[in-house]
């Protein structure tokens, strides 16, 4: 008699010898576990480590009161907190833009979709500065203009409302309106019809209707967004300078690059805002669930159906849409290609304004092939393995049924709460302390690991969301047919999800040549990407060869969003494609 | 067809987890499939037909009791057995067909002798002139080239089944194959697949919902309501002695009466008709008025009120007869089907 066998696994030896124990079910929500909760373990046990650097751990609660009882912690957690007005301002406007480009179809719906796109794979980092030369409050020239005119300043880019705008503006308004676009296509648009039909005016069918029909998922994108920006790093460690320990994750790098480094005190601050953000991240993952039920709404979509909207509306909505992207997103973007070309970034009263030596400078110093190589390989080496793990662990979690499906969802959803900061944090800790990851300190194989943890949540995301899309007949013919679990994926399943594949590779992609947090406490010496060193040069006032380097960066950035626009319109619209930043 | 059993399933049940607690979908289903017979398995909506075939097929573990394939065991809850699709050694046609459209339709038809080649012991020549003869059966040879997403559904279907029987298997399961085809693909492929099955002498499963696919092409049907097998038997059997009335009005057309302490079931070809009201006296008809009148293309098919309630009937297409017209019918001594 042949052996025990569960359908639909690799039967590899090796995957054998783990199932006689556990079952591979149980090994994979082991294995996902890893990543998942690792962070959390090592984050909570080092927050009760009161022992000085190089020594043994020493148990003690000393970092936790120290925390608690400082006053800035409740300030740094209500900055944080305010600060993330920004989501519901960015739901609306998101809103209003992803209806416009799938419901109302307005003139130059493809571009606006694309410009979202664009802004979404932007580096953060360097288009500050266009903002700076815009807003400072000193030189910025829409201040210099309305001063020209006799009035006060009116703007202040170092300021909670200038970072507030940067966020809404290049973050969470691009990556609201990409997560609500897909939900507006999977809408089945008879109701709005019928309401048009029945003589409502288009207000009324967007309140009574269209809203009501997709709030489940504007609400999880607004949690998904939320999340994030509790997160946020770099913008504000970048404006927030004027106030000391300004939100939580900049007062956590701030003690650990203190010296001496508070790393205990940082962990339990860190496991604080944790404790807050996966209470959000387990919320947002049974809201998935919840969504997921409530599919029943869900009808053949509009993608190529015609819209029954006045041209009047359309023309007034596609000016209003085009004119807010161009001031959000085009103009810093212009902006900080004008800074790489000025002498002095900022000072437009020079006799001599532009030149080209910032860029001869930049292309011309042996760090800039360094850094564009730390760019380029840490960007593949993270992107090629990432996408097939995850479009393995996507197949795998296909498989699952009932409580180990719930479990193993929850799992890849929570390093969706985990800041880039505290989890390069942790991934410091976990390579200075464990003997067998000693090895990999000084290399970038944790910037690697870093990454690919926190982009886990998304990347298994987009593969799911594929896989579902796929008829699953594909998979049960080939095994049928005689082919194992490996030929099955390889043959099949591997080939058909190839469009989702690819743009996984790119979103890792995009997301490790510009990332800042999560590698800037583990990048080994030495190693420094082009986002890497832009912060730098912008946290130096280098303002001048930061907005070259930037420039390069949104460049790069520009064509991976290219690709990723067109294998998202392949895909039909990037379904879901939930992203890293607010 | 060979009378040696080649799938016996035994107490097979299985459930689903729900939002709403577990949803039972087979409760304890006893099943035995002959060697070369043609059986398929028809109910409505939500019967666990399809669920039993990927049980049989392995895409699904049983709950409860186990299932036999050629002798051996493939599955069995009690043992925490159930083989995987691939060691079954099936085929299968799904209703979507399941063609891989990044493949030619040549490398879809011969993907089940590429995986098995070496457990077969085949040679490349070898699949080549299976692959090749299987392509003539279904008449897709002259398209052996083309990328299989290119192909029309009926196609699709063709290399599908194709696909299913190239290697010989021990079962080609059919799950609603015609079911996205229209009215006359639909019967092309009824042909189709009654003559490779004659022709290669396989044994066939299907399940479907459609009755006039179930009746015309298999040995036996089986019945199936609420995860049970409730009738097992040849067509004609089904079709004129029902087990109950489920059977009786799921299958076929008719109309259930109570006649002399009896409820009967009354088929539309059971009962004469005559378009005009009966003459007094005259023995054997009853007076009707006509309720609704349905063209057909080749009958017409009337809704008739009369003492015994609403009859259906069937007239031919050439019959002159409309709504509230006053009529005659007469039922045959008999005629009808009793019920229990």
């Amino acid at each position: 008699m042949q052996t025990t066998e569960s359908a639909g696994f690799p039967a590899s030896r090796v995957s054998r010898a783990v199932r006689g124990i556990l079952g591979w079910r149980s090994a994979f929500l082991v294995l996902l576990a890893v990543p998942a909760l690792g962070p959390v373990g090592v984050i909570l046990a080092q927050s009760f480590d009161t022992s000085g650097l190089g020594e043994p751990f020493r148990f003690g609660v000393g970092a936790w009161r120290a925390v608690l009882g400082a006053p800035e912690t409740l300030s740094t957690f209500t900055t944080s907190l305010l600060l993330t007005v920004r989501v519901p301002a960015g739901l609306a406007i998101g809103f209003a833009i992803a209806w416009a480009v799938v419901r109302l179809r307005v003139p130059g719906h493809q571009v606006f979709e694309y410009l979202c796109w664009f802004a979404y794979f932007l580096p953060t980092v360097p288009m500050v500065s266009g903002w700076v030369l815009l807003m400072d409050r000193d030189f910025g020239l829409l201040n210099a203009a309305v001063a020209g005119l006799g009035l006060p300043a009116p703007f202040d880019i170092r300021s909670p409302g200038g970072i507030v705008w940067v966020h809404l503006s290049l973050q969470t308004v691009p990556l609201l309106t990409i997560l609500m676009i897909p939900a507006l296509r999977l809408l089945d648009r008879t109701p709005e019809d019928a309401a048009l039909v029945a003589g409502a005016r288009p207000a009324r069918v967007l309140g009574r209707v269209v809203l009501p029909l997709v709030a489940p998922a504007i609400l999880l994108a607004g949690l998904a967004s939320w999340i994030k920006a509790l997160e946020a790093f770099e913008v504000e460690q970048l404006l927030g300078e004027r106030v000391a320990s300004f939100v939580v994750s900049t007062r956590i790098y701030g003690m650990v690059s203190s010296e001496p480094p508070r790393m205990a005190e940082a962990m339990a601050l860190s496991m604080i805002f944790l404790l807050l953000l996966l209470g959000l991240g387990l919320l947002y993952s049974r809201a998935l669930r919840w969504r997921g039920q409530g599919a029943a709404n869900r009808g053949e979509g509009s993608g190529g159906a015609r819209p029954s909207y006045g041209t009047l509306l359309r023309r007034s909505v596609s000016v209003a849409v085009g004119l807010y992207l161009a001031i959000t997103i085009l103009l810093p973007f212009g902006m900080l290609v004008m800074g790489s070309f000025m002498k002095l970034f900022g000072f437009f009263a020079l006799d001599q304004v532009w030149t080209t030596s910032n860029w001869s400078r930049v292309l011309g110093s042996a760090s800039f092939g360094a850094s564009l190589r730390a760019t380029l390989t840490l960007g593949l080496a993270t992107a090629l393995p990432g996408a097939l793990l995850f479009g393995l662990i996507a197949a795998g979690m296909a498989r699952l049924r009932g409580p180990q499906a719930a479990a193993a969802s929850v799992l890849v959803w929570l390093p969706w709460a985990f800041p880039g900061i505290i989890l390069g944090v942790a991934i410091l800790e976990v390579s200075l302390t464990f003997p067998g990851m000693r090895m990999l300190h000084g290399t970038i194989a944790p910037l690697i690991l870093g990454l690919l943890i926190r982009d886990l949540p998304i990347g298994v995301h987009v593969m799911r969301n594929a896989l579902a899309e796929t008829d699953s007949t594909m998979a049960d013919a080939a095994r049928i047919s005689g082919a194992g679990w490996l030929r099955t994926f390889l043959r099949i399943s591997l080939p058909l999800q190839m469009p989702a594949l690819t743009l996984v590779f790119l979103i890792l992609f995009a997301g490790a040549i510009r990332d800042v947090g999560t590698i800037l406490l583990v990048a080994p010496p030495g190693f420094q990407t082009l986002s890497l060193q832009t912060f730098n040069y912008i946290s130096n006032s280098q303002f001048e060869m930061a907005t070259v380097l930037g420039t390069i960066v949104a460049l790069l950035a520009l064509a991976v969003s290219v690709l990723a626009h067109l294998l998202g319109r392949r895909l039909g619209s990037v379904r879901s494609a939930v992203g890293t930043r607010a | 067809m060979s009378t040696g059993s080649i799938l016996r399933i035994e107490a097979l049940g299985k459930g689903f987890a729900a939002p709403r607690g577990r949803v039972e979908v087979l409760h304890g289903v006893d099943l035995t499939v002959a060697a070369g017979e043609f059986l398929s398995i028809l109910g409505p909506s939500g019967a666990g037909k399809s669920t039993l075939l990927r049980l049989v097929a392995g895409l699904e573990a049983p709950d409860t009791g186990r299932i036999v394939l050629a002798g051996t065991t493939v599955a069995d809850a009690a043992r925490r057995l159930n083989l995987p699709p691939d060691r079954r050694g099936l085929g299968m046609v799904f209703q979507s067909g399941g063609v891989w459209p990044h493949m030619s339709v040549r490398d879809n038809v011969s993907f089940p002798l590429v995986a098995r080649a070496r457990a077969l012991g085949l040679r490349h020549a070898e699949i080549a002139a299976k692959t090749d003869e299987a392509l003539r059966l279904v008449s897709m040879a002259a398209l052996a080239g083309r990328r299989a997403g290119e192909l029309s559904g009926g196609e699709k279907q063709r290399v599908a089944l194709a696909r299913a029987v190239v290697a010989a298997p021990r079962i080609v399961l059919l799950d609603e194959p015609l079911a996205s085809l229209d009215a006359n693909l639909r019967e092309q492929m009824r042909g189709l697949l009654r003559d490779l099955q004659d022709r290669l002498g396989l044994t066939f499963v299907q399940v479907s919902h459609d009755q006039v696919d179930a009746l015309s092409m298999s040995h036996r049907v089986a019945v199936m309501a609420a995860g049970r097998i409730v009738q097992i038997g040849r067509p004609e059997d089904i079709y004129r002695r029902p087990a109950s009335a489920f059977v009786a009005t799921f299958v076929g057309e008719g109309s259930v009466v109570e006649l002399e302490g009896r409820r009967l079931l009354l088929r539309p070809e059971d009962i004469g008709f005559a378009a005009a009201a009966p003459t007094a006296g005259e023995p054997g008809w009853i007076a009707g008025q006509v309720i609704s009148a349905a063209y057909l293309g080749a009958r017409r098919r009337l809704v008739v009120g009369c003492t015994l309630g609403a009859l259906t009937v069937d007239v031919s297409a050439g019959a002159e007869v409309a709504a509230g017209q006053a009529c005659a019918l007469r039922i045959a001594p008999g005629m009808g089907i009793a019920l229990k």
